[in-house]
């Protein structure tokens, strides 16, 4: 076995969790290479000492927190804030399908506007050069509309 | 509608038996939640998550055999997902193009060994949480259920609500990750 699939195993050889073969091998190879022996003692330290480490304990403050937050809970809330909580773990889904929904429901409102709708449909008599620009006759003069209607030169 | 009074002395009984179940259970949870996270401060959110999923759940412990399993199936839960957003965070970010290697601070007890061993068993602690951190979500879970709490694979297996053959799968590739990290950093 190369020293890097031998250094890969150290740690499963440490454990005891290496078929009997294998471990043979990975043994056979710390026997015959100082620099593999080195580095399974070190990890043998390193390893014992994560091993032995004793629980990390919290501070005496979260004890407080904790059960500050779950009196709150206690308390009866206003419906905005149950139903808040209740879609908190589907809230990115739900205002993607909100934004979705307003962009649909705006388009078709737009689309359902009148004088909008009436100035997309092209006149039954064929078209100008410029164009729809029949469609600008029901705007005022002053207009955007109106202005661009002069500066083209199309009579009204 | 129910009396007040009875209903205060309910909830006065529910809080002092999860007051209980917390005192219980603190180390186990905190320990869990700072070794998946690797940060003090991420862990005291994580536990509080942990414990207040636990109190609106408590109807369900009565019919769980260990307290300890559900709990900790919680605080795993939690763990992993709390992971998952921040990498998704990160990627939306693009922070991973930017970020270079922190070395976690293990904030462990002070113990009676001299100052320079202390420094060395504390930068040995550091490099091994790092490479834990390092690993795979279901690896580090397994790893760090059997490692740091003792558990065996069966009861991971429940906690992870997978089959024993998974979790043996899970901490052969995590022993042979860390061994792939730790290996080239460590002193001679």
């Amino acid at each position: 076995m190369k020293h890097d699939k031998i250094q890969t195993k150290l740690l499963l050889w440490l454990d005891g969790d290496l078929a009997p073969a294998e471990g043979d091998e990975v043994r056979r190879h710390i026997a015959e290479c100082p620099d593999c022996a080195a580095r399974s003692a070190a990890l043998a330290v390193a390893w014992g000492g994560a091993k032995r480490s004793p629980r990390v304990k919290p501070d005496p403050g979260l004890r407080a927190r904790i059960m500050a937050e779950v009196e709150r809970a206690e308390r009866p809330q206003s419906w905005l804030a149950v139903w808040l909580a209740a879609i908190a773990p589907v809230r990115f889904q739900a205002a993607t399908a909100a934004a979705v929904l307003l962009c649909v429901g705006l388009g078709i409102y737009l689309g359902n506007v009148p004088s909008i709708s009436q100035a997309s449909t092209r006149p039954a008599g064929g078209s100008s050069a410029i164009g729809n620009l029949d469609s600008f006759r029901d705007f005022p003069p002053e207009s955007v509309g109106g202005v661009f209607v002069q500066l083209s030169g199309t009579t009204r | 509608m129910r009396d007040t009074d009875v209903l205060n002395q309910e909830r006065a009984a529910g809080l002092a038996g999860f007051a209980e179940i917390y005192e219980a259970h603190k180390a186990m949870v905190f320990n869990v939640c700072f070794r998946m996270a690797g940060d003090w401060h991420e862990a005291e959110d994580l536990a509080q998550e942990v414990f207040v999923k636990a109190y609106r759940a408590m109807d369900r412990l009565r019919g769980e055999a260990k307290a300890s399993t559900w709990l900790y199936r919680i605080a795993v839960n939690a763990c992993l997902n709390h992971q998952r957003r921040k990498q998704r965070v990160r990627w939306l970010s693009l922070d991973f193009l930017f970020e270079s290697r922190s070395e976690t601070e293990v904030g462990l007890p002070a113990s009676e060994q001299s100052p320079f061993d202390e420094l060395t068993q504390r930068e040995t602690e550091t490099l091994v949480q790092d490479a834990v951190n390092s690993l795979p979500l279901n690896q580090r879970a397994a790893l760090v259920l059997q490692v740091y709490e003792g558990l065996s694979y069966e009861e991971i297996a429940a906690v992870m609500k997978c089959s024993v053959a998974s979790v043996d799968s899970r901490l052969h590739r995590a022993k042979e990750n860390l061994a792939r990290r730790l290996v080239p950093q460590l002193r001679k």
